[in-house]
């Protein structure tokens, strides 16, 4: 988890240039610098922006995220460290998240395949999901497809 | 979620009423003569053989609509299917008897409610078991390629 500082970010048009240069100029090469310029790079994204329960906006890795949750009008980040809170959609997260690590399980919620134990479906029909850190979510029986299409891409 | 439900309640109504239409068929053949075979009660109801059988096709058709349109118990995320089966059976078995009534299949008496009842709650006993192994397979099968992709 990294404390970020205010980022500032301009742009200058260069007709010479082929691609695309980005320049970070900072008071020292710290470790957001680092994180900024490793996001950069690798355009998937390895990084959340997100507050933690002091209202602090901090960046959140995303191999540490466990799952992320609709709950009234924002999400809960549940990660390896704690809980943290989004002001996006999970439609949004989607997109910005690592596709082959994060999957959909149902309409509210979204986890890491990564730090899943174990499926299961109970007595009554319900599909239970076991995280390797002993929580417990429930997913929709009609993502068990799409699931299952996801873990065959990662065999 | 209601423009499916809306869309089953369609398809459920069409299939009503072949169905409906279908048993009709049959029960006049089984009965031997050359007339389409109609309850007394609906004939008394009706007044004649064709609005009989307007009327039957009709309600055939109501009652498929209730029953396709529960359907949609199941799509409901958050319900177990445990309860969208059970949810699914009470509408399913309520629903039946104001139209059994009216078309004169049954009487409603004690008999014939613990029958039809009985029968109904044996038929979605085995369709919720069958559901529930088939997800069981599929997932161990997710449990299977977990621990592969591990």
């Amino acid at each position: 988890m990294i404390r970020t500082k205010r980022v500032y970010v301009t742009f200058s048009s260069d007709l010479g240039l082929a691609g695309i240069n980005v320049q970070f100029s900072a008071s020292a090469r710290d470790e957001q610098v680092e994180a900024l310029m490793k996001r950069i790079e690798d355009p998937l994204g390895q990084s959340l922006a997100v507050l933690d329960e002091a209202g602090s906006l901090v960046s959140l890795d995303e191999e540490s995220i466990v799952s992320l949750c609709a709950d009234n009008k924002r999400l809960r980040v549940t990660a390896d460290d704690g809980t943290y809170w989004a002001q996006s959609t999970l439609q949004a997260m989607e997109r910005q998240l690592n596709p082959s690590k994060f999957l959909r399980i149902s309409r509210f919620e979204i986890v890491n395949l990564d730090k899943v134990r174990r499926f299961d479906f109970s007595v009554v029909g319900e599909l239970r999901i076991e995280m390797k850190n002993g929580m417990e979510t429930w997913g929709s029986r009609r993502y068990i497809p799409a699931i299952r299409k996801r873990l065959k891409e990662r065999m | 979620m209601l423009a499916n439900t809306l869309k089953n309640a369609g398809i459920g109504f069409v299939l009503g009423m072949l169905i409906g239409n279908f048993i009709t068929i049959v029960t006049s053949l089984a009965n031997g003569n050359q007339q389409i075979f109609f309850t007394d009660v609906l004939l008394q109801r009706t007044g004649s053989p064709g609005m009989a059988l307007l009327v039957l096709t009709v309600c055939s058709g109501l009652y498929g609509a209730l029953c396709w349109a529960g359907i949609s118990f199941y799509r409901i995320e958050t319900w177990s299917l445990l309860k969208a089966a059970l949810s699914h059976f009470a509408l399913v078995s309520l629903g039946f008897w104001p139209f059994a009534v009216y078309l004169g299949w049954f009487e409603l008496n004690l008999e014939s409610v613990i029958v039809v009842t009985g029968i109904d709650a044996v038929i979605y006993a085995i369709i919720f078991l069958c559901m529930s192994a088939r997800y069981q397979r599929e997932v161990k099968q997710l449990n299977d390629m977990l621990g592969g992709a591990a």
